[in-house]
């Protein structure tokens, strides 16, 4: 699925990721490649982006996740990379 | 007749200006193309929460900053620059708030220019601000948002408005009043096909999103603001710069004409002495 990143200084990453776990307001939340379409509300922690064996983490505090037509977007007032 | 020395003194001392107009102009360009920057790289968090936000609003949305307020009083939010040198920007926007001014009004000044006219005209402002740097930071509209949508929760104000320079292209700008709070919330089109997962449920979304919706509005009025100034200085000291090379143009004639009238004094003089001693 498609993933973009969102930060009102613009697009921090974007790219192809096959599951991504977000920290939602009420627990962590798993997407897959194909998920249905979803609006969330995430709280403070890490999202986590795999594509295959690669990983990455972003550092979130609070923000809103909005899936649709297997392109999930992550839009928070803050993010920095977390390893 | 006028005296070189006086004349060349003048074209000197507008060369420099011109220089500096110059310069000024350079510099405002830069920070145009900043700040247009910046509005392009705001595109998507600001579609992205409105996505959110038309999804959410599928049920009717009850929250404080958007239902319609029945209080008289209104919070005007006058946003100008904070120096001059920039032609009619900050003219145009303080004749819109004052044109477009009720008695129930209350203004808060954002931009050392815009409170100068405010207290010239004697209206009295709940708050100025002249501290908001040339380049809007994101941190810094949130805290402005968050201000205002306090003034608005205090009860004392039925509307926020927001007087600003509203930026449509680079070679277009108007300036414009809006209402800022309660937020519109846009055209709440029903969201196409079945209903997305919620999570938490959809009235909690909205909770949270509402206030970032705001902030996100005030970003984007800091922003088309900054970028029009910066477009209105760099026109007008363009035009600066080019008055002050037409004016050196016009001197540098009239010195050389005097110049030359003070020669031909001087050899008529000089044939006239000679002739005399014949």
């Amino acid at each position: 699925m498609k993933v973009e990143l969102i930060t009102p200084q613009g697009v921090l990453r974007q790219g192809e990721f096959t599951a991504a776990v977000a920290p939602g307001a009420d627990g962590e939340l798993g997407i897959l490649s194909h998920h249905a379409p979803m609006v969330a509300a995430l709280g403070k922690g890490v999202l986590r982006l795999a594509a295959g064996a690669q990983s990455e983490g972003w550092r979130l505090e609070g923000g809103f996740l909005l899936v649709e037509a297997n392109h999930l977007r992550v839009i928070a007032e803050k993010a920095d990379k977390a390893g | 007749m006028a005296n070189t020395r006086a004349i060349k003194r003048r074209i000197k001392s507008v060369k420099n200006t011109g220089k500096i107009t110059k310069t000024m102009s350079m510099v405002a360009t830069a920070k145009s193309t900043r700040a247009i920057g910046i509005i392009r790289a705001f595109r998507p968090y600001r579609n992205g929460l409105l996505e959110v936000l038309h999804r959410a609003a599928g049920g009717a949305m009850d929250h404080p900053l958007i239902a319609p307020s029945s209080v008289t009083g209104r919070l005007v939010v006058l946003i100008t620059s904070n120096r001059g040198l920039c032609g009619g920007y900050n003219g145009n926007l303080a004749r819109l708030a004052l044109r477009g001014r009720r008695p129930e009004d209350t203004f808060i000044a954002i931009g050392k220019k815009g409170a100068a006219t405010l207290r010239y005209a004697g209206i009295k402002t709940l708050e100025t601000r002249g501290d908001f740097p040339d380049i809007p930071r994101y941190e810094r509209s949130a805290e402005l948002a968050d201000r205002l949508i306090q003034h608005y929760l205090s009860g004392n104000y039925g509307e926020v408005t927001v007087v600003y320079m509203k930026f449509l292209s680079a070679g277009s700008q108007k300036p414009a009043q809006e209402r800022f709070l309660p937020l519109t919330s846009g055209e709440a089109k029903p969201s196409a096909g079945p209903d997305p997962i919620f999570a938490p449920a959809r009235a909690l979304i909205a909770d949270e999103l509402i206030p970032k919706a705001v902030r996100a509005a005030m970003h984007q009025i800091l922003l088309d603001a900054a970028a029009s100034e910066h477009l209105a200085r760099q026109i007008a000291m363009k035009s600066a710069t080019d008055n002050a090379g037409e004016m050196v143009r016009a001197l540098t004639l009239k010195y050389n004409r005097v110049r030359q009238s003070q020669i031909t004094t001087e050899i008529a003089e000089i044939v006239g002495g000679a002739e005399a001693l014949n």
